[in-house]
């Protein structure tokens, strides 16, 4: 019986197909993990060879069986092509030196063995008996396998000390490799690999040996359990691949980056000083290209450091094209493996390190200052803040206290601010603007010519405006009206339209106050003329009197001569004529007389002084007023009628009851006077008046505010006119015919009225009458009780 | 026999008094102003003195004050028409110089003569 080459078993090629949809399947699953787009050579020529070994496989079981025919002998050799170079591959893969070509020893040695394939193969096949006898061994029943033998030869050969040499690296890399987690791959990889090469060496090669191939109803087919996990180290190898690739590569990226971005100087460098490779920062510090530094050995660079040694140098000093710098220079050394290793020779670069520090220094120093600067901008700005608040309150207090109505408009015309004067005037209008009819044209000239404007306005009780004519005719009438000033001031910035700040001042009691002053000061020239006519009627009398005086003392004088001389007369002719002459000096003494009486009541006048004090007593006034129309009445024309209707009986004053008689009288007659062509009615009438300030009426002196008894006197008679009302109250002024009257009666009124602390207004209309009204001090018995 | 210094200013009232008193049987001698009167009643001792107030230089107060310091003020009697203006009343102030008596112009005679006669009589 021939030696079977394949299995025809089901279960074989059911195993076969299996490793070869593995096989297949790998790659895209490894795709997948690494999203490597191609494969590193030796893991293609892993997955290859897996696949021609399965293939080759599947048709030997399906085509020969267990049959030992030409074909059969010819299959069994290309898939001996395919194992031959298993070992190598994995040894590849298990080194992780995929970049490295194929090694010259490996070419021949993989030649050399594909040769002994086709040679042993083209043998069996041409002269199968000699190579039966050949290989065919007297022991362990192998005389009927020559070809196991045959091709076991080869794999001691070709595969066994691979996968050996495979078990070292991996050992090795386990060993040394200081990165933890590589080492713990590495453990698992070669734990993994021993047992799927052991395991098929076991099931392979030992137990069909150690049976003498009789143990199994199936023949024993050659490689039959290599075959199947040799697919499990491709997968193992893969994974190992990935594994560790993708630790290397980041690893690998990342330090490539870093070196390449770092600012120090990285150089390697073999151990006999020549540069391998310089990062882009040692090319620039060293103004140099790689191919340059490359030609350069690191002892001309560094003759005082010795490179053979690991070490670090400080503050080392280089003469780098005209520019020295400083380095610190440390020299390190990497084992790539047991025998050989890399140095690498870092440099930073002192002098920018010192330049950065100071840079930083002043920078700190800097920011410091900066900082500080920044603390007292902030105080400064907070200080400011503060005082613009202030300012602020100031000005909100400030424009709210002004005495006038004050707003502000912006450019458009729409209101910024009003102070609360506005306000309760014109009601809150923020934001608003006025309606374009009510717009005075003076505003708009401040806000487009930007010219200030100040102007008049009148307005009546219900503050609706009206011209100054009305205004006039109403003040005349004694009608309220308010007069304002009106200011419109623009703000002027840039350009126009300006923004315009409105000011309305109340100037009525300014106004009023003006027409008092106006009123008083024309008052008080009269006045003073009266005084003046008074003073110079005074030293008129006085001089008068004297002349008088002298006068009367002569005549009383002559009078006593001719009295004492007319009784001692016999002659009685003479005696008669004297006794004439007696009664004509007695006649010149009475004339003088007279003159003196009348003497004495200007000088009363003018002296305002009452020879004999009355005292005051506290009456009412409509006594005086009831005993003073009985007395005018009794020589009133039929013509008058007197009215004394509603008289005030309760209310009292404090004053000498002959001087309000006197006035009363001298008031009376007056108006009767005026009254005495034409007629009419007298008025008396008594009334509490309280006046809240002061009252200033024409002709008359201004009358303090308090409570008042109000005594009137009005006739319906020819009234005065201004003329003569500026003159009523002088002495001997007179409208009267010669013989009516002195002309003392208003000049004494006036003068008693100013001794009873008492005042007047005086109304009167040309042809309708006058009214005179005295006001005395209105008794109150509360407040005398209480100063008692 | 007693005599009498009439002061005033105004000559034509003097002479009425003059006349008045000499009538009476008094010797008599005037003044226009009180420093014609200060050299008369310094050198002579008069029974009466009758003064003006308002004179020109040396006025009636001086005249008054002058005779109180030489202890004739019981024998000195004041004149006056009253001030030209109302406030004045020279003869309140006189009477505080404690003169004997004093006179508003015009003067009533009478009475003026009763009064230096009351004084001549006192004085004797």
């Amino acid at each position: 019986m021939q030696e079977a080459l394949f299995s025809s078993s089901p279960i074989d090629l059911i195993l076969s197909i299996v490793g070869l949809a593995l096989v297949i399947s790998f790659p895209f699953t490894l795709t997948q993990k690494t999203q490597a787009k191609h494969f590193p050579r030796p893991l293609v020529r892993v997955i290859s060879i897996l696949f021609i070994w399965n293939a080759t496989s599947i048709l030997g079981n399906i085509f020969f069986g267990t049959t030992n025919s030409v074909p059969a002998r010819i299959l069994f050799g290309v898939q001996a092509l395919a194992w031959i170079q298993a070992g190598y591959a994995t040894n590849i893969v298990a080194s992780l030196i995929y970049a490295k070509h194929d090694s010259f020893i490996w070419k021949i040695k993989n030649l050399a063995g594909v040769a002994c394939v086709i040679v042993i193969t083209t043998l069996f096949c041409v002269n199968y008996n000699m190579m039966s006898s050949i290989f065919g061994l007297r022991f362990l029943g192998l005389e009927s396998h020559p070809s196991f033998v045959a091709f076991c030869i080869l794999f001691l050969i070709f595969v066994l000390p691979e996968l050996t040499r495979t078990f070292y690296t991996l050992l090795r890399e386990c060993l040394q490799t200081s990165d933890r987690s590589l080492a713990q791959i590495n453990a698992y990889m070669l734990t993994s690999f021993a047992f799927f090469i052991l395991l098929p060496m076991t099931l392979d090669f030992v137990i069909p040996l150690a049976y003498s191939f009789q143990n199994s109803k199936d023949p024993v087919r050659f490689l039959q359990w290599f075959q199947g996990s040799t697919v499990f180290i491709a997968v193992l190898c893969s994974q190992y691949f990935t594994s560790v690739s993708f630790k290397n590569k980041s690893s690998w990226w990342f330090l490539n980056k870093f070196i390449e971005h770092l600012g120090d100087c990285i150089i390697y460098f073999d151990d006999k000083g020549k540069v391998l490779y310089a990062n882009p920062a040692s090319q620039q510090i060293l103004q140099a290209t790689e191919a340059e530094i490359s030609s350069m050995q690191i002892q001309k660079l560094f003759p005082d450091i010795n490179i053979q040694q690991e070490a670090t140098y400080n503050n080392v000093k280089v003469q780098i094209k005209n520019e020295l710098h400083t380095f610190n220079v440390g020299v390190f050394t990497l084992k790539q493996s047991l025998t050989t290793s890399i140095n690498v020779l870092l440099m930073s670069d002192q002098t920018n390190l010192l330049f950065y520090q100071q840079r930083i220094k002043t920078l700190n120093r800097q920011f410091t200052e900066y900082k500080q600067d920044l603390i007292r901008y902030q105080e400064r700005l907070d200080i400011s803040e503060k005082r613009s608040k202030e300012t602020e309150n100031i000005n909100a207090t400030l424009i709210n206290a002004l005495p006038f109505q004050f707003w502000s408009k912006n450019e458009n015309g729409v209101y910024l601010t009003q102070n609360l004067k506005d306000i309760n005037m014109r009601g809150n209008l923020n934001k608003t603007t006025d309606v374009p009819d009510k717009i005075k044209p003076e505003e708009t000239e401040a806000r487009q010519e930007g010219r200030s404007k100040i102007f008049t306005t009148f307005e009546d009780a219900d503050h609706n405006e009206i011209s100054e004519e009305e205004a006039s005719i109403n003040i005349k009438n004694d009608k309220q009206v308010f007069i304002y000033q009106n200011h419109f001031i623009p703000i002027i910035v840039n350009r126009p339209p300006y923004k315009v700040i409105g000011l309305k001042i109340d100037m009525s009691e300014e106004k009023r106050l003006e027409r008092e002053r106006n009123m008083l000061r024309e008052q008080k020239i009269i006045h003073s003329r009266l005084e003046d006519l008074g003073t110079a009627c005074g030293a008129f009398a006085h001089d008068y009197n004297n002349l008088l005086g002298s006068q009367i003392g002569f005549c009383q004088l002559a009078q006593e001569l001719l009295n004492s001389v007319t009784p001692n007369i016999s002659d009685e002719k003479i005696q008669k004529n004297l006794v004439k002459a007696s009664s004509f000096v007695s006649e010149a003494t009475t004339a003088a007389q007279r003159g003196k009486q009348s003497l004495n009541v200007l000088l009363d006048t003018v002296r305002g002084k009452t020879e004999s004090k009355i005292p005051s007593t506290v009456f009412p006034p409509v006594t005086i007023v009831r005993s003073v129309i009985d007395k005018v009445i009794l020589t009133l024309p039929p013509n008058i009628q007197v009215v004394s209707a509603k008289m005030d009986e309760t209310i009292e004053i404090k004053a000498e009851v002959p001087s309000l008689e006197r006035i009363l009288s001298n008031l009376a007659n007056n108006s009767i006077y005026a009254m005495k062509d034409k007629g009419g009615t007298l008025s008396f009438d008594v009334q509490k008046e309280v006046l809240d300030h002061q009252l200033l009426t024409p002709y008359a002196p201004p009358i303090p505010a308090g409570t008042y008894a109000k005594i009137s006197i009005a006739d319906t008679g020819t009234g005065i006119d201004s003329g003569t009302l500026e003159r009523i109250f002088a002495p001997f002024f007179t409208t009267k015919a010669p013989g009516e009257g002195l002309g003392l009666g208003l000049s004494s009124a006036l003068r008693l009225l100013k001794e009873g602390n008492a005042y007047f207004t005086i109304q009167t209309t040309v042809g309708e009458g006058t009214t005179f009204n005295l006001y005395w001090n209105l008794y109150e018995e509360n407040n005398n009780e209480s100063k008692e | 026999m007693a005599t009498i210094l009439i002061i005033d200013d105004d000559e034509q009232f003097n002479l009425m008094l003059k006349s008045a008193m000499e009538i009476k049987g008094y010797d008599v001698e005037t003044a226009t102003n009180g420093k014609e009167a200060k050299a008369l009643y310094q050198n002579k001792k008069y029974d009466v003195i009758i003064t003006d107030i308002i004179m020109p230089d040396v006025d009636g107060y001086e005249v008054i004050l002058d005779l109180r310091r030489m202890g004739m003020s019981n024998r000195t009697i004041a004149v006056s028409g009253g001030g030209r203006t109302a406030a004045d009343d020279y003869l309140v102030t006189a009477q505080h110089f404690d003169v004997a008596a004093t006179f508003n112009k015009p003067v009533d005679l009478q009475a003026l003569r009763a009064k230096v006669e009351e004084i001549i009589q006192s004085l004797s």
